[in-house]
């Protein structure tokens, strides 16, 4: 009896040992990896890995080090590129925080499916990351550049994808799950946010650029459209807001209206809800996106009277008719020009009509483009902001 | 017999004296067996005089100086000298009837009893009464004349309050009991004498009240009280040392207090109190652990902000287990799980520190708790001195000399901080420990290895037990008349019941909330 509780004990106590635990690394010990862009080379792959110098990040006495440390290498096999970053550095690279992936543009033309299972396999990473596209550079240039605020390229562009997402909905952010299942999926192709740089100058890649006000900046710069795994092109701010609209992807953003050729209203969208629907019309599929939008009036021009019903009607039905407008022009942009359904359109005919999707499956992104597509909007106001009548509104006599 | 007498005897056999031994007639006789059992101490003091002129019959006053008051000696003696006077033509001739004047005329009001007995006789010299020995005649009268300068009741060392009682426990159990006694004026209230320590003869006393105390507690405590063997008794730890449920847990199974309040509380509730003769601490039983995180003045501020303050000290409680642990697992297993800013912060502070972050967290811990020690020691006048080095030397001049990563010197005064708030010293010591265990687990395994321990802490936790009754009681198990009183206290009026595993007693402990109700709240306004 003593024996079992003896054997007992010792099973239990052999079990704390067995764990998978035992890597120990303490934080001086690491190269804390926040970017890694991927670019295209004759090798293959050309790998820029963004690695932390938290000594100056950190330090309270301003910079005098520059913040990153950039680790360039070009090799055949992705992953043994990345790992052979160690010959550059001291310490082991480490990706749990990795902040972003950068494609370049050239690299994502071909195609990035082949580098996505080691990101997804690995049990290092984190899936927090965003993935983005380097518009008419290369990723090696987008993090060799120096950035303000942050001061780390990959922070700030991590930063900068979240805060524009969440503000005014220009980009859309793409962690590494939802860009796999998006190329799983037949009827829907993916789209990353595109970065490139404002400015290019010398001092660019020097901590000099800090001294400037207007020092060169990375920025991002809409949306790339894929077809499958490879670049087709690029929807304009503007189109990428269009894009979002649709998806109902916006948790704020601002728009104007033009009343009576005269005065511009803004108004602050502040919750979208879109809802799409398949339907046959002349036995061919078609699809009904139905767009509801809550906003505000943020500010105005002239005098136009807001406050008054009639008014207000005329106003919301001029922030439809803009809408209404953005968003056809993207849904044309993706079938005319790229050829490529962004929005899962074809998600929506495979839900409604299973059969007929086997039909169009294979050659989906052709029927897409003959797709009628039909939007509506219902947009309602929400409130007028602080005042009612434009404060230079004067009282009209009687 | 009760349970006492026998303790009573059993401390009786190792001493060489046999028990059943009586005085002899012989006052001489007598007078040289008692010197002879003192060893010819210096501070045995004995008068012998005649009971008259005329009379040969003499009479014998012994005490021990130190432990008798003098001014009670005094008065005594002055008496004896009228009562001479007076009953000098009385025709009080034999010894016996001498024995009985004395008996009469000096007990008063005083607590006095007549024996026979050698060991007796000893015993009673030992509390420090005086005792009347008449020549040829074979019983003693012993008077009660003990008084020993003792520090006044002050307010309490360790158990500070801001409001309520201030008073705090002395070493002397008489006033101890006192205190408690004028607190619960109640016919109920039982005070039960016993005497442990083979040699110091310790006084304690067991102080319940009858009918709310659990008569299965109360029994279990007396027979474990009973089994205790040792030599002496300094403090009431011994005690709780000694009758322990589990003899190698490291958390207290018994509430040490040194506040008058507390105890009447306890008691209030059904537990029993220990006090022991010469300490401020008194143990009440059974405890359980909530009992530890609270304060006196829980009850004594409004519930909803007590309930806050008590939840806040759970929170300390889980700081200083976990911080230093936590600490060492996130920054050497799991870089993963800190936020990336705050990473960065810490990577650069870690920056040229030449010590893992274990050995830094373990350095910079055994060092305040060196500090932490030498501070209890050290003379008064020193403090200052220990408080700059510790303060400056160690903490400023380690971290800009690199040794030491600022985040270290944050975490080791967080759990400091933290440390401090557990009201219960003894508790906070018993952290202190799991605290460096935990560490090491941390630095071994991680957070797996933390959350290993914190289990095994739990596991601990609940197989305790104090005096039978569950130690993680009344959460596990859960027990609903105790619920209201642990992290959250409930309103008095409320919390009618007493915690059931602790009291069988069923009445209500508070009646309706009538002084206000509902109906009336906006009736009465004096404007």
């Amino acid at each position: 009896m003593k024996l079992k509780k003896l054997l007992l004990l010792f099973i239990m106590i052999s079990a704390l040992f067995l764990n998978g635990c035992l890597g120990s690394r303490e934080v001086n010990d690491i190269a804390i990896n926040i970017s890694i862009g991927i670019d295209k080379s004759e090798e293959g792959y050309l790998i820029t890995n963004q690695i932390l110098n938290p000594k100056a990040v950190a330090s309270k006495s301003g910079a005098s080090e520059s913040p990153v440390i950039i680790n360039t290498k070009t090799g055949t096999d992705l992953f043994e590129t990345i790992r052979s970053a160690v010959t550059y550095s001291p310490r082991k690279l480490y990706n749990a925080h990795l902040r972003t992936i950068i494609f370049g543009e050239a690299f994502a033309k071909e195609g990035v499916q082949k580098v996505l299972d080691f990101f997804v396999r690995d049990h290092e990473f984190r899936t927090d990351y965003y993935f983005c596209v380097a518009k008419g550079t290369t990723a090696n240039e987008i993090l060799k550049t120096i950035t303000p605020l942050e001061s780390v390229s990959g922070l700030e562009l991590f930063d900068s994808i979240e805060a524009a997402e969440k503000n005014y909905a220009p980009t859309k952010s793409v962690k590494i799950l939802s860009l796999v299942n998006t190329l799983l999926s037949d009827g829907k192709n993916p789209v990353l946010a595109g970065v490139e740089i404002k400015k290019l100058q010398d001092k660019s890649t020097s901590i000099d650029a800090l001294k400037e006000t207007d020092p060169s900046k990375i920025k991002l710069a809409g949306l790339g459209i894929f077809k499958k795994d490879r670049l087709q092109g690029w929807l304009s701010d503007e189109e990428s807001k269009g894009y979002n609209y649709i998806t109902g992807n916006i948790t704020d953003t601002v728009g104007y209206v033009n009343v009576d050729n005269t005065d511009n209203i803004t108004f602050e969208v502040i919750k979208v809800k879109s809802k799409f629907k398949a339907f046959m019309s002349d036995d061919k599929p078609s699809i009904n996106v139905e767009i509801n939008v809550l906003y505000n009036i943020a500010a105005q021009t002239g005098t136009f009277d807001v406050s008054t019903e009639a008014n207000s009607d005329k106003i919301r039905r001029l922030v439809e008719e803009n809408l209404k407008e953005l968003c056809i022009s993207t849904i044309k942009k993706a079938q005319t020009e790229y050829k490529s359904d962004i929005f899962g359109f074809g998600e929506e005919i495979h839900r409604t009509y299973p059969k007929l999707w086997a039909k169009l499956k294979n050659d989906w992104n052709t029927s897409f483009i003959k797709l009628p597509v039909n939007v509506v909007i219902n947009a309602k106001v929400n409130g007028l902001g602080e005042n009612t009548k434009s404060i230079f509104s004067k009282e009209s006599s009687g | 017999m009760t349970p006492f007498k026998r303790i009573f005897k059993n401390n009786m056999k190792t001493d060489n004296l046999s028990s059943s031994e009586n005085i002899s007639k012989d006052l001489d006789k007598n007078l040289e067996k008692i010197k002879s059992e003192f060893g010819f101490s210096s501070d045995l003091s004995i008068g012998v005089s005649t009971v008259n002129i005329q009379s040969s019959l003499c009479y014998a006053s012994i005490y021990i100086d130190n432990l008798t008051d003098k001014n009670t000696i005094n008065s005594l003696s002055e008496e004896i000298a009228e009562v001479m006077k007076a009953k000098n033509n009385s025709g009080a001739r034999t010894p016996e009837e001498y024995f009985n004047l004395f008996k009469n005329s000096l007990t008063g009001f005083r607590k006095f009893r007549e024996g026979t007995n050698l060991n007796d006789l000893i015993n009673d010299l030992l509390s420090g009464k005086t005792l009347f020995l008449v020549d040829k005649y074979h019983k003693f009268l012993s008077i009660d004349t003990f008084s020993v300068e003792g520090r006044a009741i002050s307010e309490p060392t360790t158990q500070n309050v801001i409001r309520g009682p201030k008073e705090s426990f002395v070493e002397k159990i008489s006033i101890n009991t006192s205190l408690i006694r004028k607190t619960v004026k109640n016919k109920s209230l039982r005070v039960e004498n016993l005497f442990i320590g083979n040699i110091t003869k310790t006084k304690i006393s067991l102080i319940y009240i009858d009918k709310i105390a659990k008569k299965d507690i109360l029994d279990e405590l007396k027979r474990r009280l009973n089994t205790i063997n040792i030599d002496c008794i300094f403090d009431s730890s011994y005690i709780e040392e000694l009758i322990k449920d589990d003899k190698h847990s490291i958390f207290p199974t018994f509430l040490s207090s040194e506040k008058p309040d507390t105890v009447a509380a306890d008691i209030l509730e059904g537990k029993i109190a220990i006090l022991v003769d010469g300490t401020s601490y008194v143990l009440t039983a059974p405890a359980v652990f909530v009992e530890f995180l609270q304060s006196s003045e829980d009850y004594y501020y409004p519930y909803l902000v007590a309930s806050i303050i008590r939840l806040l000290r759970y929170i300390a409680l889980f700081l200083t287990l976990i911080v230093p642990a936590g600490y060492i697992a996130l920054t050497t297993f799991h870089q993963e799980m800190i936020p990336t800013p705050l990473l960065i912060s810490i990577a650069s502070q870690r920056e040229g520190v030449p010590f893992p972050a274990f050995v830094e967290a373990l350095l910079m811990e055994g060092i305040f708790e060196i500090l932490r020690e030498a501070g209890v020691r050290m003379p008064r006048v020193i403090g200052p001195a220990i408080s700059i080095v510790g303060a400056l030397v160690l903490g400023q001049a380690a971290v800009e000399a690199g040794i030491i990563s600022a985040v270290v010197v944050i975490i080791v005064s967080i759990t400091a901080i933290s440390s401090f708030a557990i009201p219960n010293y003894t508790m906070s010591n018993t952290i202190r420990v799991i605290r460096f265990t935990l560490m090491i687990l941390a630095a071994i395994f991680g957070l797996y290895g933390v959350f290993m321990g914190l289990m095994v802490l739990t596991l601990h936790l609940c197989s305790l037990k104090s005096i039978g009754v569950p130690y993680m009681a009344p959460i596990a198990p859960l027990i609903k008349t105790g619920i209201k009183d642990t992290i959250f206290r409930f309103p008095l009026w409320n919390n009618k019941y007493r915690p059931a595993g602790i009291s069988d007693n069923k009445t209500p402990r508070a009646g309706k909330n009538k002084a206000v109700t509902a109906k009336q709240k906006r009736k009465p306004e004096f404007r």
